[in-house]
């Protein structure tokens, strides 16, 4: 009902429009620039010579890649799975408990928005350093959960906050435990929340350089740390034909689920 | 203030991607599951190199020889190599300069390599450097120069001298490298000074003409190898190894080491001091430094080795040009950096001025 | 049932407080751990001092600091707000009517609109800021295009420029611009709007002093998110950056990993947080004290 904006009855005018297509073509054109070239028959991301699949059969073979490929996955898996847990956890009792200190927890929260990443990085580092614990894959874990755990608990309690609390209220009147009332009534209704913290958590994480770089030990070249030792020599397409790659299983996959809550709502 | 950040983050990410990230999740999850747990305890070595400082095959090969597993982590410089050594990263093996070879014997962060005998064939002039006489803890790996490459369609002329980089024609198409020693050297060597002063009036003189060729240069950066071949870079104060790789995808690059003298250089294999396995990195520089892989790497990457037997197998084009082999009279005028001892913090100073510094600071202007 | 029915600050009160407690503790620890402790650890090294043997000795000075406040290091600092300032602006610039096209005249296909804003996110960086090389160089696609169409005659120097520096800053911060500005313009109650054009007001008039006033809070959050991001970062100007366009990210990363004074590093970081976090409150201040004047 709030769609009675001035706009509407005339539809946005072309200006908008032109400046909307304007923006999503400054974001796409590196995009179809990296698609491109990964079918490109030279192997620097220069000019034009011809149609390949070379890069993607090469990329079948290159274990480096695959190695990347993987410890990254694993970081972010573990980062976001721990992260969200933790972060719910705090969430919950940020929003829905008192207790002594829940002020400063509450500034803690705002931590990682206003670090800017190479301090964090380099603290991360010096810590470890001081503590002589040994750099590796988990140390990477380690300092990406403590960066992502922020942003669930913000997601989270922002759902929190539009929560009616009366129904969690009727339920415990109703005589539901505690437990029953999180699971049967706050969790399907913060569920959302949940969600999309997770999902920003594995998208910092997986994309992630500055942290990592400072944070990772002995076989821990995530993607990002295995592009950038490219930089010297420039990156192979392979690497284009990684990011398309997942770029057509991000996009098939928001496809299918498109299509299938389509159908869902027409049933 | 939480109150405007909260609104950001109540910004959910629309439907579509959740589910993608759930199977996402949980097909990872079980892969993961599978590969955590590694199976009994194997020969293993990890190894930390310049990338592309090795031949495609090198690694797998070795693999397959000895039954090592091998994990081969690479880096982009050597600053992030000591960072790591410091912290005790746990590799086994590592390639370093020669000037952070030095860094790394003073701080004892290496151990011994007496158990490497096959130092013989090794060429004369890695036998004994200045920071490792005996070779107790380095094996000479592969070698290089630093010089100029250029681009010999944007270039006038043959050039023969450093002060081509100082040459206004060429405004905004010069790279200089980010490291001290070259870059700092290089214009003390133009200037008639030692490229290995501790002179402070000297080092300040040399700071001051890099000030003077600022604005002609584009960026101080290693990584010119893509510029050059994209005739992007048109002048850059290069090591030979990488115009040599420049040049493979661009035949217009060139390079020349200039007349007032330069800088040779020798990269290392080295075992760090708590390298949990010593032995299967010896086993690595048996397979490794011998004629046959060692002409691989030199084919693959444009740098010569050490091995002077290993040059009768080496690419033509690498051989009969400067970037490869240079003549002995040009190498008879290049120097090793030597240690600056306590120097060293006074180079990272003028150094440091000089990367930073801010030049006339004006508005963003494309020009 | 007999929690249920007591008074307010009885037994179930004191519950809640414990149960709060141990929902809070984990983050809590984890937190104190690898966040607070590591910083503080920055603080202690930012005490020491680097001896000529690269060595790190306890020196319990504040020379370091001292060093910070030197005039030389103030261009860089400016310089690195100037950037962060501009990568700001032109995110909430390009994000402002996007997010309003999104919010307003998105219809159904709103969540693809903005879901097409993230998308590239998905896609390393850095492959991204490589693409944008290859746009952006002497004989990329941008001049090649530009002389085509016969606008330049020269192709222009657009690679290693505080341009090339600042676009690939916006283009890496856009979406945290264009999100909380969307979150903003959504909750937007149109009514607002056809009752200031029934009282004649000019779009000009209703927009500056109906929508912008409201719409604030998430024009500070997108600016916030891109100017903390964008001030610390140093991957941009390395790559994209000429020899006059480094910031204050390069010259922490120089201390920390080329000349190995890390406690002139630390020194540094600590001074940045500082001045972002008094720039962020006092600026939050002033917009908080005019949002309760409007």
């Amino acid at each position: 009902m709030n769609h009675l904006g001035t706009g509407r009855s005339r539809g946005p005018n072309w200006l908008l429009r032109l400046h909307a297509l304007a923006v999503y073509a400054f974001l796409y054109a590196p995009i179809v620039v990296l698609v491109v070239f990964s079918f490109n028959a030279d192997h620097r991301n220069a000019a034009w010579k011809g149609f390949t699949l070379d890069w993607y059969f090469r990329l079948l073979s290159n274990e480096t890649v695959h190695r990347a490929v993987a410890n990254s996955l694993k970081v972010s898996l573990v980062a976001t799975l721990v992260a969200t847990v933790l972060g719910t956890m705090a969430a919950l009792a940020l929003s829905r408990h008192r207790f002594l200190g829940r002020g400063l927890v509450g500034g803690l929260v705002f931590i990682p928005l206003v670090v800017p990443e190479i301090v964090m990085g380099l603290s991360v580092l010096t810590f470890f350093l001081t503590i002589r614990q040994p750099l590796s894959l988990y140390t990477v874990m380690l300092a990406h959960i403590a960066f992502c755990v922020s942003y669930v608990i913000i997601t989270v309690r922002a759902r929190l906050a539009g929560m009616d609390p009366s129904l969690e209220e009727a339920a415990a009147d109703l005589g539901a435990t505690p437990w029953e009332t999180f699971r049967l009534v706050t969790l399907p209704q913060i569920l959302p929340g949940i969600i999309s913290g997770a999902l920003l958590c594995f998208t910092l994480s997986f994309d992630d350089f500055v942290i990592t770089f400072f944070t990772a030990g002995v076989g821990a070249n995530t993607l990002p740390l295995t592009i950038h030792s490219m930089l010297k020599f420039g990156v192979t397409p392979e690497i284009n034909a990684v990011s398309t790659l997942m770029l057509v299983c991000t996009v098939t996959t928001m496809g299918i689920y498109t299509w299938m809550g389509r159908k869902r709502s027409d049933g | 203030m939480s109150e405007p950040v909260l609104r950001v983050l109540a910004a959910h990410p629309p439907g579509p991607g959740r589910r993608e990230f759930l199977g996402r999740s949980l097909a990872a999850l079980a892969w993961l599951g599978l590969s955590g747990c590694s199976g009994p305890a194997r020969r293993s070595l990890n190894i930390f190199n310049y990338s592309n400082y090795i031949a495609p095959g090198t690694v797998s090969r070795f693999r397959s020889q000895t039954g090592i597993s091998v994990i081969y982590d690479e880096f982009s410089s050597q600053d992030v190599l000591f960072a790591k050594l410091k912290l005790g990263a746990g590799y086994d093996l590592v390639v370093a300069s020669d000037y952070m070879l030095r860094r790394l014997l003073r701080q004892q962060l290496l151990a011994p390599l007496d158990d490497f005998a096959n130092r013989d064939g090794m060429m004369e002039r890695f036998r004994h450097p200045p920071w490792d006489p005996e070779l107790r803890f380095s094996v000479p790996y592969l070698w290089g120069t630093t010089g100029i490459g250029y681009n010999r369609r944007r270039v006038q002329g043959v050039p023969d001298s450093w002060n081509i980089l100082w040459d206004p024609t060429y405004r905004g198409h010069i790279t200089m490298l980010d490291e001290k020693r070259d870059t700092l050297g290089a214009s003390l060597i133009r200037l008639g000074h030692s490229g290995n002063t501790v002179d402070r009036s000297e080092l300040e003189d040399a700071s001051r003409a890099l000030e003077e060729q600022k604005p002609l240069v584009k960026q101080y950066t290693n990584d010119y190898i893509d510029g050059l071949a994209r005739n992007e870079i048109w002048l850059a104060l290069a090591w030979s190894g990488d115009v040599a790789r420049a040049r493979a995808s661009n035949p217009d690059v060139d390079y020349f080491l200039p007349r007032e003298g330069s800088f040779v250089f020798v990269d290392s294999w080295c075992v760090p001091r708590e390298a949990p396995h010593p032995q299967e990195a010896i086993a690595f520089l048996n397979y490794l430094m011998q004629p046959e892989p060692l002409a691989e790497v030199t084919n693959a990457t444009g740098f010569p080795s050490t091995l002077a037997k290993a040059r009768e197998r080496v690419r033509p084009d690498l051989l009969e040009n400067p970037l490869g082999y240079p003549p002995q009279d040009m190498l008879d005028r290049t120097i090793f950096q030597a240690d600056l001892g306590p120097g060293e913090r006074l180079w990272d100073q003028i150094w440091g001025q000089l990367k930073f510094r801010g030049g006339p600071s004006g508005p963003p202007n494309p020009s | 049932m007999s929690a249920a029915t007591s008074a307010p600050g009885g037994p179930r009160r004191i519950a809640s407080r414990w149960v709060g407690l141990l929902l809070v503790a984990p983050f809590l620890l984890y937190v104190l751990t690898f966040l607070v402790l590591p910083l503080a650890s920055v603080v202690v090294l930012s005490t020491h001092q680097v001896n000529d043997q690269y060595h790190l000795e306890p020196a319990w000075t504040l020379d370091n600091y001292q060093r910070v406040l030197d005039p030389e290091n103030l261009p860089i600092l400016l310089r690195s707000a100037r950037y962060a300032g501009l990568t700001s602006f032109f995110c909430l610039l390009a994000g402002y009517p996007l997010a309003w096209f999104i919010a307003r005249h998105g219809g159904r296909h709103k969540a693809l609109l903005l879901l097409l804003v993230m998308l590239p996110f998905w896609t390393s960086y850095l492959v991204r800021i490589f693409s944008w090389m290859t746009l952006l160089q002497t004989e990329g696609l941008l001049n090649g295009a530009l002389l085509g169409l016969g606008l330049i005659r020269e192709p222009l120097s657009l690679l290693n420029t505080p341009f090339s520096v600042v676009l690939g800053l916006t283009y890496g911060f856009l979406p945290f611009a264009t999100l909380p500005l969307y979150v903003a313009l959504e909750r937007l109650d149109g009514t607002l709007l056809e009752a200031a054009a029934d009282l004649g007001a000019r779009p000009a008039t209703t927009f500056w002093k109906v929508v912008f006033p409201l719409s604030l809070p998430g024009v500070v959050a997108g600016g916030l998110l891109t100017f903390v991001p964008a001030m610390g970062d140093f991957v941009t100007p390395e790559i994209l950056g000429g020899v006059d366009t480094l910031m204050i990210g390069n010259l922490i990363q120089q201390q920390f990993l080329a000349s190995y004074d890390w406690p002139f590093g630390s020194a540094l970081s600590l001074v940045l947080m500082g001045l972002m976090l008094v720039s962020i409150l006092a600026f939050l201040k002033l917009v908080g004290s005019a949002e309760s004047l409007a």
